[in-house]
């Protein structure tokens, strides 16, 4: 049997890529992050996030903690936002709280009352 | 109100985020995250050993949610961005859903494709082969290969399987590649194994050391709870050690980057500056402290032929011996300032401010340390230095005073420690070369005496030496991606695997690399899809319900264990003289002997519910008939509580209370856990008045024991001119087999690269992102250059990490171990790099 790097029949190669998830429908992902801001740079990291697209700065702690929403936009998936976020000059230390994905198809559509 | 998914999903991820960080969010937000139909229970995380608290949610037989639980002490409701998508890893493309057989002309052949078969189908050829195994050979010729990732149920039960029902020692977990070190010198220093500490420490410390060990990357939470002190505490101050620069360096406030192996003299001479500054603590080591010094030229656990092995004067000899401290004070002296500077690489002033914090008796020090130190050709002696320290100072057993060994899987603690599923361990620290350790596992295990095997089996590198010399024949591999974390796969792994001689069996969800070595592969049901416990790094344990059911035909390692067992009559297994012993054994299987024994299949099936009436499934126990995890863990239980153990301290709390509590630390006494051991007040085995113990030992008191600089086993020369050292990155956990399916991280960093600095890739003319050729004496891979990022090597190393199954750095690395643990040095090696 001819075996490629992975140890497969090199026809086999294509059933395995990683990465992928079963639905053909597109995921959407929310994140909810906390970030540590340090003294004196509040001001400068809030504009920086006003920047990014997809990110949203919902309430500011005393001690200096933003709290985030980061959500996929066409560009950039959440994932890379949050590296994004977190190499930001001044953000000290980020830490995921929340994530949640949905199918992409049911954002507009499906109502929740509350 | 009315609001989109989308707006709905947000103000979710908003209200969860803001309670973590204490503060309420503006009312219409806060509104909108009302209860839905999203069902949320507690769950452990599955990845490091940090053991976060996580709170799953599901919906529709499905989990789609996951957040950082807020009541858990560990990450108090923070979660690491490796811990993104945590929600996403059981849902890979390629989830494995059928047991799947290599075959020719629809017979089983080593060479042939793999075609899906039934789990009968599977179960009959493994069988067999396990027979003929037993048959020709006897039971040296089984073996198994388990993991720190199993839940403490699933190695409790493969720990009975292989010791009491196979009657081989050959299980090793891969905690060996990872906790083993840390293992031997907690053992030869207290007696016990796992830390004194526990992760309070964090906020109590005013000094923290990182010895080899990134924490930043790989245990960011508790990265997170250092941060904040070194932030908020007036004179806190952080040292961060290591062979190059990472993450951490940018909070260090003294960062050493140091010549590989040199720690060992960085050690000694801080022990050297303790004692010629008379700064050590004389009360406590008078009181607490044995000293010894260890057998020296021990070799580098490679095979007996290889020219090192024959070198060495004492060949994986740990035997130590008693000295007076004077005798120890001269040991040490060697290890000048300047010897130590110059040996290390470290310039002086640095080396003296990190000697200094640990010698002022007026600031608490905790020490951390990961690979660094336990993936080390003197693994055990490095490990022990850093105990030498703290003991001379008595730094040790209190709040802030720790020396704390950090674990990188979430159960290395719980499952493969505790339950004993190395090649020489039993439950609870018990040994299988002691005879009165066995002969009280055979009474708690209703098995005739003499039924456990005496002789240590296979650790894991030897394993695959053997597979390849055909000495291991029928071979079960679960919960771990080993061909890819194995060292010298090309000479040792993967000719072990191949050899006609063999029948590999591999359960994983995915298609691993091991997975696809093999030839069998069973699809296992994961982490949420089965109830599960999981031990931590602070002697947490944690339990889970089963939130989810597992595709297709997958099936829990646990089932895997127990119905396996079902295919062999006990006399198939067990000689006639030890049946003899108990007769009331005969006609039965090998499952009845071990599972049915009256202990394990004591409590009926139990609708498991939680505090808020939600129901849940159990497969395990729905197909067996009874509760399979109660009754493992209460039979795992008799070896801390049964009437004449031989160890005290491993206490654990009773079933129950695990689904209530989020994690209790052991010793459990009267109900309470323990925060630190071996100090009144904290520990209810240390009496009042005695102020410290160490129970571990016969006389209470630790070892200091003197272990000297010794060179690595490999170091570069003119042709391989760079030493080579592997690990993780943030974006990825271990070989990536989790990680890789999800398909964010997956994008984040798809492909691994080859760290170095500029002015190395300048003298080869390579410039950053081009394609290289990086070989060894073992082998070769091709991947890119990154002379930028996150790792900043010094001039003659290089890092490559090892997530990534299109580029094995295993290929590359030595199968030299540290003689004493039998743990693989990952982190030094020789290569050199070309233009691909």
């Amino acid at each position: 049997m001819k075996v490629n790097s992975r140890f497969l029949s090199e026809d086999q190669e294509l059933a395995t890529v990683p990465g992928a998830l079963p639905s053909p429908e597109k995921p959407f992902n929310v994140c909810g992050l906390l970030a540590h801001v340090a003294e004196g740079q509040m001001a400068a990291v809030r504009a920086a996030l006003d920047e990014l697209d997809g990110v949203e700065v919902h309430a500011e702690t005393e001690d200096g903690r933003l709290v985030i929403t980061i959500e996929d936009t066409d560009d950039c998936l959440a994932a890379e936002m949050i590296t994004k976020v977190d190499r930001t000059p001044g953000v000290m230390n980020s830490s995921l709280v929340y994530h949640q994905f949905e199918s992409q198809d049911s954002l507009e559509t499906e109502e929740v009352s509350s | 109100m009315k609001l989109t998914r989308r707006e709905f999903m947000k103000a979710n991820a908003a209200a969860a985020t803001a309670a973590v960080a204490g503060i309420s969010l503006p009312a219409k937000t806060a509104e909108a995250a009302m209860p839905n139909t999203i069902r949320w229970d507690k769950g452990a995380c599955r990845f490091c050993g940090t053991g976060c608290g996580v709170l799953i949610g599901t919906r529709e037989g499905r989990i789609v949610a996951t957040q950082g639980d807020p009541d858990a002490p560990v990450n108090k409701g923070l979660n690491c961005i490796k811990g993104y998508f945590l929600s996403k890893i059981m849902y890979g493309k390629d989830r494995l859903t059928q047991p799947l057989l290599r075959k020719t002309n629809g017979k089983f052949d080593k060479n042939g494709d793999f075609e899906p078969v039934s789990w009968d189908e599977a179960f009959d050829i493994m069988a067999e082969k396990w027979k003929e195994a037993l048959k020709k050979k006897g039971p040296t010729a089984v073996g198994m290969f388990g993991s720190g990732q199993w839940t403490i149920f699933e190695g409790y039960a493969a720990s009975k399987l292989m010791k009491a029902g196979f009657r081989s020692n050959n299980l090793d977990p891969n905690a060996r590649h990872c906790m083993a070190s840390a293992v031997g010198a907690f053992m030869r220093h207290f007696g016990i194994d796992e830390p004194m500490g526990c992760y309070d420490d964090l906020e109590h410390a005013d000094t923290f050391v990182l010895w080899g060990a990134n924490m930043a990357e790989m245990h960011p939470i508790l990265w997170s709870r250092l941060t904040n002190t070194r932030l908020t505490k007036p004179g806190c101050e952080v040292h961060v050690l290591s062979t190059y620069e990472h993450r951490c360096f940018e909070l260090a406030d003294n960062g050493m980057v140091f010549t590989p192996q040199t720690d060992l003299a960085i050690l000694n001479y801080i022990a050297n500056y303790i004692i010629e500054n008379k700064a050590y603590n004389e009360d406590f080591i008078n009181k607490h402290v044995n000293f010894n010094a260890t057998t020296e030229d021990i070799g580098y656990g490679l095979r007996p032929e290889h020219p090192l092995e024959k070198a060495a004067a004492n060949p994986g000899k740990g035997k130590f011996n008693k000295i007076s401290f004077e005798e120890y004070a001269a040991s040490v002296s060697k290890y000048t300032l300047d010897y130590a500077s110059e040996l290390s690489g470290v310039p002086k002033n640095q080396l003296v401010q990190l000697a200094q914090a640990y010698a002022d008796p007026n600031r608490k020090v905790a020490s951390y340390w990961t690979m660094g130190f336990n993936q080390h050709t003197r693994g055990v002696w490095v490990n022990g230095l850093l105990y030498n320290v703290h003991l001379l100072m008595g730094k040790i057993s209190e709040p802030g005073n720790s020396p704390f060994s950090l674990t990188g899987q979430p159960s290395a603690c719980g499952t493969a420690r505790e339950v004993g599923t190395f090649a020489h361990r039993l439950p609870a620290d018990l040994v299988v070369m002691n005879e009165k350790h066995r002969a009280f596992s055979e009474k708690i295990w209703k098995l005739p005496e003499g039924t456990i095997p005496g002789k240590p089996g296979y650790h894991a590198v030897l394993q695959h030496r053997m597979l390849k010399d055909g000495k291991l024949n029928a071979y079960w591999v679960q919960c771990t991606n080993n061909m890819q974390a194995s060292p010298n796969m090309n000479e040792e792994s993967y000719p072990g695997y191949r050899n006609p001689e063999n029948f590999i069996a591999v359960s994983d969800p995915y298609p691993t690399v091991t997975a696809l070595a093999a030839d069998l592969i069973l699809p296992t049901a994961m982490w949420m899809e089965k109830e599960g416990a999981y031990g931590n790094a602070e002697r947490r344990t944690q339990f889970w319900r089963q939130q989810v059911a597992a595709p297709g035909e997958a099936k829990s390692d646990l089932w895997q264990v127990m119905e396996f067992a079902k295919r062999f009559q006990i006399e198939e297994v067990w000689p006639e003289d030890l049946l003899a012993k108990m007769p009331e054994h005969r006609g039965k299987t090998m499952y009845e002997v071990l599972y049915e024994n009256g202990q394990v299949n004591q409590f009926p099936v139990e609708k498991v519910t939680d505090h808020a009436g939600n129901v849940y499934d159990n497969d395990e126990s729905e197909h067996f008939g009874y509760y399979v995890q109660k009754g493992l863990f209460e039979e795992y239980r008799l070896f801390n509580s049964a009437a004449g153990i031989l160890k005290k301290g491993h206490e654990m709390a009773p079933f129950e209370m695990y689904h209530r509590a989020r994690g209790i630390r052991w010793p459990v006494i009267d109900g309470k856990e323990t925060l630190w051991r071996f100090r009144e007040g904290y520990d209810p085995h240390v009496k009042a008045g005695e102020g410290v113990t160490f129970y571990g030992k016969p006389d209470g008191k630790a070892n200091i024991i003197f272990a000297p600089y010794e060179a690595p086993a490999e170091s570069p020369d003119q042709e391989f001119d760079l030493w080579l050292c592997t690990g993780r990155v943030l974006e990825h956990w271990h070989s990536g087999s989790m990680t890789r399916r999800v398909p964010e991280l997956h994008r984040a960093f798809p492909s691994a690269v080859v760290f170095m600095h500029p002015a190395d890739a300048k003298k080869r003319g390579l410039r950053r992102g081009q394609e290289v050729k990086v070989s060894s004496r073992r082998g070769e891979i091709q991947l890119r250059v990154e002379t930028r990022g996150r790792n900043r090597v010094p001039e003659g190393l290089v890092f490559i990490p090892w997530f990534d199954e299109s580029a094995l750095v295993n290929k590359l690395t030595l199968d030299a171990t540290d003689p004493l643990s039998k743990e693989t040095d990952f982190k030094k090696c020789a290569c050199k790099i070309e233009k691909a």
